[in-house]
């Protein structure tokens, strides 16, 4: 589990990267939202769908 | 509403055909009833009553010639505002879309509609960009429930469903990214349906996710729904997703198969542990009528919707960073936070997450090897309050707006389509989503239809 430091520094970084001038008050907000996604994203990365699921380049169900 | 509430779409379709009333007549009904009724309800965003006019003399003169008329000619309908209708800004729910450059044409899903003889009377509120789940939106205001205007109608097509089951338009077409179609038809009491990813074409609508976007239609009763999903059909080489198949027309047999009966499961596990009691029990009520005899617990439907979520926030964010760089401090407060965050997710969760879904779509579609339609809940709860902020479900405290989500967002991901039926309970309306195979939108509206002659679903128009 990745800690609420590092996200808020990878936030911070991130936008600064994208073009992105954030005031304090308006980096906090993303970065309390981006800690949110990471808690999510972690049910993804933390399993293995197996070599056979590779995404398809344009989805079709 | 104090003007009356309108016949279904293929009984106005009738009366036109047989002189019975005029195109002209409905139209002019349908524009009292939303002058009525929308000052409360604020469904519309626009309402294109001198072209609605003009649609409708052209098919009053058609049927003056002698002509056949189309299936569902003199129909008023209206879409979502991110639709391209000629002449209109396509807002997608957002004040600052009302610079851009008019739509020189309209959507493919609008003129096909055009050309099976509706005419457009609208364009309807919706959540700002789509990422939402109930119509709050700054901008333009919410779209309130009709049956207690204090409630959400549900998003981020509200205003689609809000317009329909207030009866201001017997159709409307709305998008469902996440739930958008399903999550409103459950709130405001009427039929959605999502059709399979890449069934109905994308062209000339304003996206989301690109690789989770649906279109498709709100209605009154099942063979609404049915008549305007078959009068959208058909490939379309300029949406990329789009399946190049040709119309499967599922009004032809639906009456004649209805009696059929199918192989019907119900989801359990996740979704019984989020659902309210209300919602538990819409689900069995459905699945028990349909002669279901088993239950289903789909494999890690957590991080299925997990998958949507990271895949929505990605291509979300990817797609307004530019717009968030200008514009952030006019953007869509409920969500510029979110978009933002979404620009910055790492490619290696997006990719992970294709692949979860891409695993999840195989697990599922196993299933449908011995059973054609799984029902669930569409929603967790009732229409709540414009405004709350949390919900209590399953023992936890969660947040309201995305948990509105539960039950669509891991459908969705894996592009099944869907009937959303609201089913006949005491109280606010609840629906339940009727699953199939992909392509086989034929056995949801199937299911849908035999629930709507069991009397177990049914749209009530409100205050009709």
């Amino acid at each position: 589990m990745i800690s609420d430091t590092s996200l808020d520094e990878y936030v911070a970084a991130a936008a600064g990267l994208q073009g992105f001038a954030l005031d304090a008050d308006q980096l906090a907000r993303v970065q309390a939202v981006f800690r949110r996604n990471a808690a999510i994203a972690e049910l993804v990365m933390g399993f293995d769908p197996g070599e056979s699921a590779e995404p398809a380049p344009q989805f079709r169900p | 509403m104090s003007a009356t509430s309108p016949r279904s779409a293929l009984a106005i379709a009738a009366a036109v055909a047989r002189g019975e009333t005029t195109a002209m007549a409905e139209v002019e009904a349908a524009l009292a009833r939303i002058a009525a009724g929308d000052g409360v309800i604020n469904a519309f965003t626009a309402v294109t009553a001198d072209r609605a006019r003009h649609e409708a003399t052209l098919v009053d003169q058609r049927r003056a010639r002698g002509e056949k008329l189309p299936p569902l000619a003199g129909v008023p309908f209206a879409v979502k505002n991110l639709f391209d209708v000629a002449g209109l800004p396509t807002l997608a729910g957002s004040r600052l879309h009302e610079r851009r450059p008019v739509a020189d044409c309209d959507a493919v899903l609008v003129a096909r509609m055009q050309a099976a003889g509706a005419v457009l009377v609208g364009a309807l509120n919706m959540d700002a960009y789509a990422y939402g789940f109930t119509t709050e939106n700054t901008g333009y205001g919410p779209a309130r429930n009709p049956h207690d205007t204090s409630r959400t109608a549900g998003g981020s097509s509200g205003g689609s469903a809000a317009a329909v089951a207030a009866g201001m338009v017997p159709i409307t077409l709305g998008s469902d990214t996440n739930g958008s179609i399903r999550v409103p038809s459950s709130l405001c009491g009427v039929f959605g349906l999502k059709p399979t990813y890449g069934r109905l074409s994308r062209t000339g609508s304003y996206p989301f996710v690109a690789s989770l976007d649906h279109l498709g239609p709100f209605a009154t009763d099942v063979a609404d729904l049915a008549a305007s999903y078959d009068a959208m059909q058909g490939p379309d080489a300029a949406d990329p997703a789009c399946g190049q198949r040709s119309a499967e027309l599922v009004s032809p047999g639906l009456g004649r198969d209805a009696d059929v009966p199918l192989r019907v499961a119900r989801l359990c596990g996740y979704f019984d542990r989020w659902a309210s009691a209300a919602a538990r029990a819409a689900s069995m009520r459905a699945a028990e009528a349909l002669g279901a005899h088993r239950t289903i617990e789909l494999p890690e439907v957590e991080r299925a919707r997990a998958a949507a979520f990271v895949i929505s926030a990605a291509e979300g964010g990817a797609l307004h960073r530019a717009t968030l760089q200008r514009d952030y401090d006019r953007f869509e407060p409920h969500n510029r936070d979110r978009f933002l965050a979404g620009a910055l997710t790492p490619a290696s969760w997006y990719v992970q997450a294709q692949k979860t879904r891409a695993w999840f779509a195989e697990q599922v579609r196993a299933i449908f090897a011995d059973v054609d339609v799984l029902v669930a809940p569409a929603t967790p709860v009732a229409a709540t309050l414009l405004g709350e902020e949390w919900v209590e479900l399953g023992g936890e405290r969660l947040p309201l707006r995305p948990s509105l989500g539960l039950f669509t967002q891991p459908i969705s991901c894996i592009g099944l389509p869907v009937a959303a039926v609201p089913i006949v309970g005491a109280g606010l309306p609840l629906g339940v989503q009727l699953i199939a195979a992909p392509w086989r939108e034929d056995l949801c509206l199937r299911a849908a239809l035999q629930l709507e002659r069991a009397g177990i679903a049914r749209c009530d128009i409100a205050g009709g």
